[in-house]
């Protein structure tokens, strides 16, 4: 025990308060100095308050008394999750075990500890010393579950002969003695059977365990999972009935309706026929027909007519006669639920799976105009559904009487856009529909009028519509009138719909389009973005307001991502525990999994190395600043290294529904490819980081700290050398070919272009940095040997990279004198001078960090060795530079920096339109806001720049 | 139509097309991942997601069983389906899962809370046999704050309903067991 009261200074900590609990902890002190839990509060307060080297002080006093107190300990342990020094929590409690190994407590806190390490050979040993101990049955299996757990971490080979077989014996030597009794266990078993192949013997304990009884099982578990395990057994004749079975109890669950015409597909490929006795089985797809028809007679659910639907489906596959027509299925399908908003998501679905083979070529496409294919049933439903909305809706009236009527309409519209009925349209007639659609719109409101504010208005889809339709336009057209048409529309709904996501989602994505990113961001934070959606949904905002300079708002989100990242870290493992102790073993290897996914995540790389690019870029105004920030970085490279293989994908496409099919099939292939250019944006930005902070170890500190030459690079630094990294800066470049980037913001709900594209379309800005770079190597060795003086490099610093900034500017701005005509090319353009800016930023801060004490020390050695050698000519150049760039950033950088309005002749074409009741203008007014928002917080951080070459 | 199913971790990534309803953000919003693996690692049975045949998540419920001699009870921590997935009888569809799990426990009711002014989900509620047993005043933390209806359903083995007998006096939360 703690032998002194805690709890105040505990109740502090767990409110937050770590100041008090820090005074608290040191009046207990006061009382009793030696109290090893209240030191461990302390270094806990002082973890929270950010002084961790204090911290890790008393942390390491503590441990070599080897504690055996639960609460120290259990402190201790929070403190080295914060530290993330997950060993030393094994440690600790390996020491209190020595002490005392009879204690229960303390050896179930060692097997979590061992939990937390992911060491499944360890957990074992623990767990099975703990049922030595104390034999109870929970340790056992804990023991089991580790060596389970062994087997899924180690190689197929060495999980079939060595640790399945170990687990398995040891579930049958406790069943010798016991029987299989709680969930947990049995659960455990059959995980363990199934991972073995042991179908057979799985089904069997499912016959005969008291598992059917057990209490917690979800509905059908039982026999469904007995099933399952007889598909792998081919026993389809059994697992078709008790199919049966269960599609007569639910006969919705879609999962169950594919599993049954499985098995019929089994039935069929076998050659089965019944033998005597052997009837209740479904063998043929025309049993099939009968059984789901008699489900469709019983009650009016989606499940039985879509099954029915994918009867047919594999019927005229098979070349089986039918003499029901798909199309009278597919019509009593919207005739039952086409007045349900979901009636569209589900026939586009069926309609979709009638389809031609996978191997069709629209699906091999990427980019391109695509030809969308239509069922060749979709005509005669498509008009089957026109008759019947004709024949019920009042011929005085163009619109629905009620919202049922208005969902039938617009399941109808919604399928014909999708199959492609409205490509083809003229321009004009596009217009036209988009009139409609928005007619529909603002007449189906009042069917929404006493929603709350939290409902969508059931109307929407006629704007999505619009949105499809408009967007269709700016690509046949190229008028931006439409894409800001398409906004004003949506901004507009989104005032009737307050919370439709889908809206906004929608917004987000157009104002990236046309790099009014801060106005996405507007929009975002109404969707509250939080915990895990960081992970999936994030990406739509980071990345688009970094690459148009708004980095202070792109750094609030980065900040919260990496809060979830760190969190989660430690939630993940917390609840990988509580499976031990609950028995959930099914769910562990799950979370395992899932843990490995966050903790490799792509869109989690990328905002930690956009965090340090930004400390190295924007914090540092002096060269106090650099070097603080180049040291801390080096530090933190070195303690939390990024994973550069096996990223994961982990952004949420699902959330985009595309309009068409032809962009629907797209998706994956998008978002494959949109995959591996965000990789090797990272990857090229993540090398960048460890180059410009590689000046520091290798160079500055070298140089100037320790006052000492540091011959090689790299010697002092664990991180590979400057050299090594622009080589493989250079190789990743030269193994792209920019054509093959995916340039298009099209289909909207794909993932977009990468940053990727404009990072080559602005290649020079990297080269320069590259060039810059190598200086520091270059002057590194005139310290060594100062008449090795290199004409080219003496050059680079003399005069080539100051023309050559001046010439990237130049370019800017003629390239740009007349983009403000466009939406699109403004967002070239924001993008353009977000490179520009940067690279001066770099520029500036290899020059302050790295080049500037060298050729100080340069200076001192050539005053001391008497030399007054062209060493003196290096230091000219190097003046000269500094002073050159001092003045293109003033007169040159800044004033190329500023961003005329928008042409009035663009918000007159969008009037022109008249679609929306309210002004397009306000649309366009925060799009102009946005812009002027990214040019200042890029001549911001050109100022700050200049200031830092003007304190040399 | 509709797949019934155990939610998985995986589903986590997937699953905005019900979490960025308004309505499912107020119980999450403090806890984050956590809040769902607790769940997940200690009620699986409890946690099940639906999911249409294109692969949409269309909602999903979670919830628990806890609780001492007559007052052992299933829960409904919370139950959210898509928007675009409604009218369709999910809701009905889980409760009734998550029912058949609690009576299988062998436990005497199910209980949820709701807010007073969610007119819609308490009219649902009372159709699936719900009723309301007591007011709890200023459950929901907000500007106002904002009394919950806790709502209950007997199962089977509460023959006599008495766990449905309804208070006559509101109640604060701190004073709910």
């Amino acid at each position: 025990m703690c032998g002194i009261p805690c709890n105040g200074c505990a109740d502090y900590l767990d409110n937050g308060n770590n100041k008090k609990a820090l005074q608290e902890a040191e009046k207990l002190l006061k009382k009793q100095k030696d109290s090893q839990c209240a030191r461990a509060l302390k270094a806990l307060a002082l973890i929270r308050l950010g002084r961790i080297e204090d911290s890790e002080a008393i942390l390491a006093t503590i441990f070599d008394e080897s504690p055996v107190d639960d609460s120290t300990l259990q402190t201790m342990t929070i403190c080295y999750r914060e530290l993330h020094k997950l060993e030393m929590i094994v440690k600790i409690y390996e020491g209190a075990v020595k002490k005392e190994p009879r204690n229960e407590e303390l050896l179930s806190h060692l097997f979590m500890a061992h939990v937390r390490m992911e060491d499944y050979k360890s957990q074992n040993i623990v767990a099975m010393k703990l049922y030595k101990l104390r034999p109870k049955t929970p340790y056992y299996f804990w023991g089991i579950m580790s060596i389970f757990m062994q087997a899924v971490a180690s190689k197929v080979e060495l999980s079939k002969t060595m640790y399945l077989p170990l687990a398995e014996k040891m579930i049958k030597k406790y069943m010798e003695e016991n029987d299989l009794e709680a969930e947990a266990e049995i659960q455990l078993y059959l995980m363990l059977l199934e991972r073995m192949e042991k179908y057979e013997e799985a089904l069997k304990v499912l016959d005969n365990s008291p598992l059917k009884d057990v209490t917690g099982c979800y509905l059908d578990y039982v026999p469904l999972r007995k099933a399952e395990l007889m598909m792998k057994l081919n026993w389809w004749d059994k697992a078709n009935r008790t199919f049966k079975e269960l599609l007569s109890n639910t006969p919705d669950q879609w999962s169950y309706h594919l599993k049954y015409l499985d098995t019929i597909a089994g039935l069929q490929e076998s050659g089965w026929t019944p033998g005597e006795g052997e009837g209740g089985v479904d063998h043929t797809y025309p049993m099939a027909l009968e059984f789901v028809s008699s489900l469709c007679a019983r009650q009016p659910t989606r499940g039985p007519y879509l099954a029915k639907i994918e009867v047919l489906r594999r019927m005229a596959q098979a070349n089986i006669s039918i003499d029901e027509p798909l199309v009278e299925t597919l019509f009593t399908f919207y005739q039952l639920f086409g007045h349900k908003p979901g009636c569209y998501l589900d026939l586009s679905f069926a309609l979709d799976s009638l389809d031609l083979p996978a191997s069709s070529p629209v699906l091999s496409q990427v980019g391109g105009v695509l030809s969308s294919v239509t069922p060749p049933v979709c005509p005669q439903l498509f008009d089957r559904i026109h008759t019947s909305l004709q024949s019920t809706q009042d011929p005085a009236s163009k619109f629905p009487a009620d919202m049922n009527e208005m969902q039938r309409h617009l399941c109808l519209i919604q399928l014909r856009l999708y199959f492609g009925d409205y490509d083809s349209l003229s321009p004009e007639d596009k217009m036209g529909m988009v009139r409609e659609m928005m007619e529909r719109y603002q007449h189906g409101l009042q069917f929404g009028k006493d929603l709350l504010a939290t409902d969508y208005q059931w109307s929407d889809n006629y704007c999505f519509l619009a949105v499809g339709l408009l967007l269709d336009l700016w690509q046949q057209t190229g008028s931006e009138s439409h894409l800001v048409q398409t906004i004003s529309l949506l901004e507009q709904a989104l005032q009737h719909s307050p919370s439709n996501f889908h809206i906004k989602l929608m917004l987000v994505k157009l104002y990236n389009l046309v790099g009014a990113c801060g106005a996405s961001h507007s929009v975002g934070k109404t969707l509250d973005i939080k915990h895990i959606q960081q992970e999936t949904l994030g990406y739509l905002f980071c990345q688009p307001l970094l690459s148009v300079g708004l980095s202070s708002m792109a750094g609030q989100l980065i900040a919260t991502s990496q809060r979830f990242f760190t969190s989660n870290h430690k939630d993940t493992l917390d609840y990988l525990i509580s499976c031990y102790k609950f028995g959930s073993f099914n769910k562990i290897p799950e979370l395992v999994t899932f843990r490995k996914k966050l903790s490799n995540s792509l869109h989690s790389a990328m905002v930690t190395t956009e965090q340090r690019l930004h400390e190295l870029l924007s914090e540092t105004q002096s060269q106090q600043d650099v070097s603080r920030v180049l040291a801390n970085l080096d530090k933190d490279l070195q303690k939390r290294p990024l994973y550069l293989e096996d990223l994961s994908d982990n952004r949420d496409l699902s959330i985009f529904r595309p309009w068409k099919k032809g962009d629907r099939a797209m998706m994956p292939r998008l978002k494959t490819k949109s995959f591996e250019e965000e990789v090797l944006w990272f990857k090229l930005r993540h090398l960048l980081v460890q180059a410009l902070v590689g000046m520091v170890d290798n160079h500055h500190t070298g140089a100037v700290r320790n006052g000492e030459l540091q011959a090689t690079n790299g010697a002092t630094s664990q991180l590979p050398s400057l050299q090594d990294i622009i080589g493989q800066i250079r190789s990743h470049l030269a193994a792209v070919d920019p054509s093959q980037l995916n340039h298009s913001y099209l289909p909207l709900q794909a993932p977009g272009p990468s940053r990727l594209v404009g990072f080559f379309r602005n290649l020079r800005c990297c080269q320069l940095v590259l060039q810059v770079l190598e200086l520091g190597p270059y002057l590194l060795r005139l310290q060594e040997d100062a008449t090795k003086l290199e004409e080219e490099l003496e050059q680079r610093m003399k005069s080539e990279i100051l023309d050559d900034y001046k010439g990237l500017v130049e370019s800017f701005k003629n390239k740009h004198q007349e983009c403000h005509q466009s939406l699109e090319q403004t967002r070239l353009l924001l993008e353009d001078a977000t490179h520009l800016v940067e690279t001066y930023a770099m520029v500036a801060l290899v020059v302050v960090g790295c080049l500037q004490p060298l050729v100080k020390r340069l200076r001192g050695t050539n005053r001391k060795n008497k030399k007054k050698n062209q060493g003196g000519d290096t230091s000219d150049n190097f003046t000269r530079l500094c002073s050159g760039l001092t003045q293109l950033g003033s007169e040159n950088l800044l004033p190329a920096l500023r961003l005329g309005p928008l042409p009035a002749t663009l918000s007159a074409a969008v009037e022109a339109l008249q679609l929306t009741e309210g002004q397009p203008t306000g649309v366009i007014n925060k799009m102009e806001a946005s812009y002027q928002q990214s040019m200042k917080e890029l001549s911001d951080l050109a100022q700050l720049k200049l200031k830092l070459l003007q304190s040399l | 139509m509709t797949t019934v199913r155990p939610f998985t971790c995986d589903d986590m990534f997937r699953f905005n097309n019900v979490n960025l309803d308004p309505l499912t953000e107020t119980l999450d919003v403090q806890y984050g991942l956590a809040f769902y693996l607790q769940y997940l690692s200690h009620w699986p049975e409890y946690f099940q997601v639906a999911e249409a045949p294109n692969g949409d998540l269309m909602g999903y419920i979670m919830g628990k069983s806890e609780g001492h001699g007559e007052n052992w009870h299933g829960h409904v921590t919370a139950l959210s389906v898509s928007m675009d997935y409604r009218r369709l009888g999910l809701a009905a569809t889980l409760m009734a899962g998550l029912e058949a799990v609690s009576e299988k426990k062998w436990a005497y009711f199910v209980d949820l809370f709701v807010r007073v002014s969610n007119k819609v989900a308490v009219d649902m509620y009372t159709r699936l046999g719900y009723c309301v047993y007591r007011r709890v005043l200023e459950y929901y933390s907000g500007d106002p704050d904002e009394d919950a209806f806790d709502m209950r359903k007997a199962l089977s083995r509460d023959t006599a309903k008495k766990s449905v007998v309804p208070l006559t006096h509101p109640v604060r939360p701190e004073d709910l067991e």
